[in-house]
């Protein structure tokens, strides 16, 4: 019959149509050749379906670690805590273990959201089982520095998804999702009663998409930084969404006045200062959806003013095509990343590993906290690497550290964040296995004194009996706006979407041809 | 007389079954009406109406044709089945390009939508009507030929 022949010749029209969209999976991609500074770059694919594979949490048994190398021991900091993220550690050797879920509230705006969140949810753990209360800060106290947690204090509780926190001066500073809050606290306390004032406020809700905000202090004390990510995965939920995102802000601790320090980072977190030069790195997640092997995730080093390409472009001038209308000024502007860590890895955590007391390969480089894909057939990340560092760059191979967080297609644990613990162990913050890990030389060795993730030395600042600082008193003056030093631009980049700096008028009006 | 047209248009069709089917038949034109709109704005508005309008078509898509093959499994009066297959057929080759545009309406940003949603949504109408006129066609024909006989 005449309509089933047609019927037949559509059929197979769809069939060529669905093998053509779908793409090939480049499985015998070699995923090497995207670490190092000169990734490897294929060109994009289009995935009528993106490859996702999440693996489901399985969590750990009692006598399961992750795996280390010989010249390493690997032991369990502290087991049942809920959702850990972030390790920091105090002048005085206490550490602060932030833990936290993603904020609710997240608008369901196209089809595609409902189908994604049940699928992430997966990844998370978040399966049946009544959900234990997370969004706290944990104090652990080492007190005869042998690696064993002799205290254990919730500091914080009902915090608004915390991630970054920083300590200067008596005042302990949080990063939530939406704000840098300062507490007033001396190094030593085991709780906090005060309550906190707002030094800044940060972009925040309702969607919130790259919630975590990460803090760093400035080698001299007198700024923070704060890793703000954007609300999208390439731009699609609009600009205007993305006013003040994917993006590092520059925060003076004293008034709270804010500016954007660098943009066009996708997701930065695991922000820190190499000990050697007082250059501010980061790490990076890139975006999805463009192939298993695309784009590299990365570390780089943080220029004041640079622009890193988000969402036009990504490793210098290589174009994201779904980006609408294209800013071809502004690819031109954009700055090429340090170093590639290969792609869907979610590197969250960055350590800087001079100083502490892990054995010689390890002793100067960075730590790399990657949380591991789902926008892949196979799975990437999941493990903590090491990349060696010469005269404060990169220089080598990424090699793996911490392992075996994967068993088959589950996940017994993902890290998160990273740190040099008060005697020079590395710490890692495992979230969906709700554990502290504590990495140790096999030697056994321990350093002089704790020193902290900020970069402070314990003897240094334990006599501080500081007055109080810059939030008591911006607070003081109501709502009035915090006093800057310098006058901010116009608009002031914060409330630019993305946050670059605003256009010039010849500018103004966009390309409309289609 | 009315009785009997309508008895043969329960041929083609099913009482349940051709009260939903136009629900995917419209969702699918105004996504190509959206699709349009946000490939002359950039306006993301508008891709999102498409995707609501393409899962929704899907969903109401899906809900009629199982609707449709339990009446016609119930029903004793199973003429006409050269027209039946011809919807059968092009139903599902309507549903079966608009699952393919809501995958590519599902991807982020412009190339969402332009080239390749905008052409599924536009071959999606026009495989809609021309399924229609065909129907149409072969059911006069059937229609003629059990009034001669």
């Amino acid at each position: 019959m005449n309509s089933s022949a047609f019927g037949a010749k559509a059929i197979v029209g769809t069939g060529i149509l669905l093998a053509s969209l779908a793409g090939c999976d480049g499985t015998d991609f070699d995923v090497s050749q995207q670490i190092g500074p000169d990734p490897v770059l294929p060109e994009p694919t289009s995935e009528l379906m993106p490859d996702m594979k999440v693996a489901e949490v399985a969590g750990w048994k009692d006598d399961q670690t992750p795996a280390v190398p010989d010249s390493l021991v690997i032991t369990a900091y502290a087991k049942d805590l809920v959702n850990p993220r972030t390790v920091h550690t105090l002048p005085n050797g206490d550490v602060l273990v932030v833990q936290s879920r993603e904020p609710s509230g997240k608008p369901i705006e196209r089809p595609k959201d409902m189908i994604r969140g049940w699928i992430m949810s997966m990844a998370h753990g978040d399966g049946g089982g009544a959900e234990k209360e997370s969004n706290l800060v944990t104090l652990l106290r080492d007190t005869n520095r042998d690696g064993k947690v002799d205290e254990r204090h919730d500091l914080l509780t009902g915090l608004h998804s915390p991630f970054g926190v920083a300590w200067r001066d008596g005042t302990l500073y949080v990063a939530a999702a939406d704000a840098v809050l300062a507490y007033s606290y001396q190094l030593g306390q085991a709780e906090i009663t005060a309550e906190p004032q707002v030094l800044t406020p940060l972009p925040g809700g309702p969607i919130n998409h790259h919630w975590t905000k990460d803090l760093a202090l400035s080698p001299d004390g007198r700024y923070l930084y704060a890793s703000v990510g954007s609300n999208s995965n390439v731009a699609e939920r609009g600009l205007e969404a993305e006013k003040g995102r994917a993006a590092i802000w520059q925060i003076d601790r004293q008034t709270g006045a804010a500016r954007v320090f660098a943009s066009g980072l996708r997701n930065p977190n695991g922000l820190a200062f190499h000990p050697e030069t007082g250059v501010l790195w980061t790490v990076v997640n890139e975006r999805d959806e463009l192939g298993p092997n695309l784009v590299p995730d990365f570390m780089t080093s943080v220029q004041e003013g640079a622009f890193y390409g988000w969402p036009w472009s990504y490793y210098g001038a290589h174009v994201d095509e779904r980006v609408y209308p294209p800013r071809p000024d502004l690819v031109e502007k954009a700055v090429a990343p340090d170093y590639a860590l290969s792609s869907h890895v979610a590197a969250l955590g960055l350590i800087f590993s001079n100083g502490s007391a892990l054995p010689e390969p390890f002793a100067n480089g960075a730590f790399i906290g990657e949380h591991g894909s789902w926008n892949r057939n196979t799975f990437n990340g999941y493990k903590v690497v090491y990349v060696p560092f010469e005269n404060g760059r990169p220089a080598g191979k990424a090699q793996d550290v911490v392992t075996g967080f994967l068993e088959g297609d589950q996940a017994r644990g993902r890290p998160v964040g990273v740190a040099i613990d008060g005697t020079g162990a590395l710490l890692i913050a495992d979230d969906a296995g709700n554990t502290v890990w504590r990495v140790a030389g096999a030697d056994g060795r321990v350093t002089p004194n704790p020193v902290g993730t900020d970069g402070q030395i314990g003897a240094a600042v334990t006599s501080e009996a500081a007055p109080p600082t810059g939030p008591e008193g911006a607070a003081s003056g109501g709502s009035a706006p915090p006093a800057a030093s310098a006058t901010p631009p116009e608009p002031p980049q914060t409330e630019v979407a993305p946050a670059v700096l605003p256009r010039t008028a010849d500018e103004g009006a966009s390309p409309r041809q289609p | 007389m009315s009785l009997t047209s309508a008895s043969t248009a329960m041929t083609v069709t099913t009482p349940v079954h051709s009260l939903l089917v136009p629900f995917p038949a419209v969702c699918f034109t105004l996504a190509l009406l959206t699709d349009i709109a946000f490939w002359q704005t950039g306006h993301i508005m508008w891709q999102n109406f498409s995707a609501w309008l393409l899962f929704a078509g899907i969903a109401f898509g899906v809900i009629s044709g199982l609707v449709g093959i339990v009446e016609f499994l119930l029903r004793s009066d199973r003429r006409a089945r050269g027209s039946v297959w011809l919807h059968v057929v092009g139903y599902v080759l309507v549903l079966g390009l608009a699952f393919v545009n809501n995958l590519v309406h599902a991807g982020d940003g412009w190339t969402a939508v332009v080239p390749y949603g905008l052409i599924l949504s536009a071959a999606t109408v026009l495989l809609t009507i021309l399924v229609a006129l065909l129907g149409r066609a072969v059911l006069h024909r059937t229609q003629t030929r059990s009034e001669r006989s």
